[in-house]
């Protein structure tokens, strides 16, 4: 008998971003992740060469962002049980929190080092230095965003078992929320985004003009941007988590 | 059977029930599958797959005990999946992936220490050492087989379990198979538990057999056993004229059946010794040369006819 393996987790990792940079659809995912990018560039307001204009793109590259990570977590979690790559994983000696782990962990990383380094592409554009806090923190808006929405895919995939149904009602379901509520409220992405980012560029850049949100941020509006993504992803992962590691039966 | 499983058999299930809604899969399943080549015979929805679930740790029974290795299904699914190979029904693989790459990727979770080495051997007992290379997509559906066989058996399993491993898959690709299967027991001794319904296939590796029906046993055992077993009730009938002699058979009351097969009288006895006394006699009676009289071997079908088919 061989020993158990102690990298397996690290290996799975490997092997899912391997997976994934060999899907067909990859370079449009990356296109998209530009052209969430590049779009501010037709604003008619043009660039003020600043931190301001990290903020001009953002509704765009959210509704891009959502609907990628929807779909890529639908294709590898929901997809997984159609296709019958999860009975096959689950037949090799890795343990199923392995599994889990290293899905989610892979996807984020390759959803976040796409966005990122198209997000990047900002500061080359703008002529906006590197040394800006503020793309730092739109990083961190788009971070949060990813877990949020990973979250709600994964669980829905957990539901529906069926790649397309979980791609559908995943993005219906944040859609749906962005629209429900408003402007700055912490439960739409640009509502959090904008608390963040409003909330930072009030400290870092006190005497600006430039304002993204239309009112000074509250401290409370702050912390609740970033609390309401975070404890969603952590109860939501954490339930499927106990789910797909105790119950989750695969037939 | 109580709690502590016995390890003279690979693996035990005691009367497993699994229901899915108010749909019975597992109807208090037991079975006992010692080393060697066994076959899981049952027609399709008869619980075969769902059996493997369960074994695999896929699956949680609703009542009853599931063992592999003397260690729980579900409990120690872990544990039992480091000796275990599996080769599923459907060819779940990355289409993108060569098969070196994706086997690559297999052996090292199952720390293989000299992986090249391992899978080129592997590689080359199924046939694919042309095809290590190619994207899996452009396999044919027997090159997908050989390939799951490949992966099934990567990590040097005590047991390779393969479900319906000939499917789609034409004549030669299926004799190749089987044949790959048996050299494989026989080089490395590895055991394995074949799934399937195409019972030719089973008739030509297998030496214990389950028969499952409507998620039961129906039967088990070693097949000399079982043939020995099915073919005492069966007798084979060599005269000059059938049809003449088969209106005579028909009145006797130690019959149960009588089929004519290639000019060859069948019958399934319910009494062995008063048919054997009748037989000469109406062969006399009626004037007909009895060129032949002996017991049939039964073959795989005919004992899958006589325990399923009896009960529809």
């Amino acid at each position: 008998m061989n020993k158990p393996a102690p990298k397996t987790f690290f290996r799975l990792v490997l092997w899912e971003i391997e997976n994934c940079l060999n899907l067909p659809v990859l370079s449009l995912i990356v296109a998209s992740a530009i052209l969430a990018v590049l779009v501010q560039s037709t604003s008619i307001t043009g660039f003020t060469h600043n931190y301001g204009d990290l903020s001009t793109g953002a509704r765009t590259i959210f509704l891009i962002l959502t609907f990628v990570t929807c779909t890529l977590f639908s294709h590898s979690f929901a997809g997984s049980f159609g296709r019958g790559d999860l009975k096959r994983m689950l037949s090799y000696p890795v343990k199923r929190w392995q599994i889990f782990i290293s899905k989610v962990f892979a996807l984020n990383l390759i959803i976040f080092g796409i966005y990122a380094s198209a997000y990047a592409m900002n500061l080359y554009i703008n002529a906006i230095s590197l040394l800006e806090p503020m793309f730092y923190v739109s990083l961190f808006t788009i971070f949060l965003q990813l877990l949020f929405v990973c979250a709600i895919s994964v669980g829905v995939s957990m539901i529906a078992k069926s790649e397309l149904i979980s791609i559908v009602v995943s993005f219906l379901l944040i859609f749906g929320l962005d629209n429900a509520f408003n402007f700055d409220a912490i439960f739409t992405s640009m509502g959090r985004f904008s608390n963040i980012f409003g909330y930072f560029a009030q400290i870092t850049h006190p005497g600006s003009l430039i304002r993204v949100s239309p009112v000074p941020v509250t401290f409370e509006q702050f912390t609740g941007s970033i609390v309401f993504p975070l404890l969603t992803a952590v109860v939501v992962l954490g339930l499927v988590f106990v789910y797909f590691t105790r119950k989750m039966e695969v037939d | 059977m109580g709690g502590a499983l016995t390890e003279e058999f690979v693996v035990e299930t005691f009367n497993l029930v699994k229901t899915f809604g108010k749909i019975p899969a597992l109807n208090e399943l037991t079975m006992q599958i010692p080393k060697g080549i066994s076959g899981f015979v049952g027609k399709n929805g008869s619980g075969k797959t769902t059996t493997i679930g369960v074994l695999l740790g896929l699956i949680k029974a609703n009542k009853g005990q599931a063992s592999m290795f003397g260690l729980d299904c579900w409990k120690n699914s872990f544990e039992i999946r480091q000796k275990l190979g599996v080769m599923h029904e459907t060819n779940a693989y990355p289409g993108s992936f060569s098969a070196r790459r994706f086997l690559t990727h297999v052996a090292k979770l199952y720390s293989i220490t000299q992986i090249d080495q391992t899978i080129d051997e592997l590689l080359n007992d199924v046939d694919l050492t042309h095809a290590q290379d190619k994207p899996i997509k452009t396999f044919s559906a027997g090159m997908f087989k050989r390939l799951g066989l490949a992966q099934a058996l990567l990590g040097n399993p005590e047991l390779a379990i393969l479900d319906e491993p000939t499917a789609n898959i034409d004549p030669l690709g299926r004799i190749t198979l089987l044949q790959k299967i048996k050299e494989m027991h026989a080089k490395k001794g590895t055991s394995f538990l074949i799934s399937t319904h195409i019972l030719s296939d089973l008739e030509k590796i297998c030496n214990y057999l389950i028969i499952i029906d409507q998620g039961k046993t129906v039967d088990q055992g070693y097949m000399s056993n079982l043939t020995e077993k099915y073919s005492a009730k069966i007798y084979k009938i060599e005269v000059s004229n059938p049809q003449q002699f088969i209106t005579a058979l028909q009145k006797l009351t130690a019959i149960d059946k009588v089929w004519i097969d290639n000019g060859k009288i069948f019958c399934k006895v319910n009494d062995p010794e008063v048919f054997c006394s009748e037989i000469p006699k109406i062969a006399s009676e009626l004037k007909l040369q009895l060129k032949g009289f002996q017991q049939s071997l039964g073959s795989l079908e005919e004992i899958y006819t006589q325990t399923v088919g009896e009960k529809r």
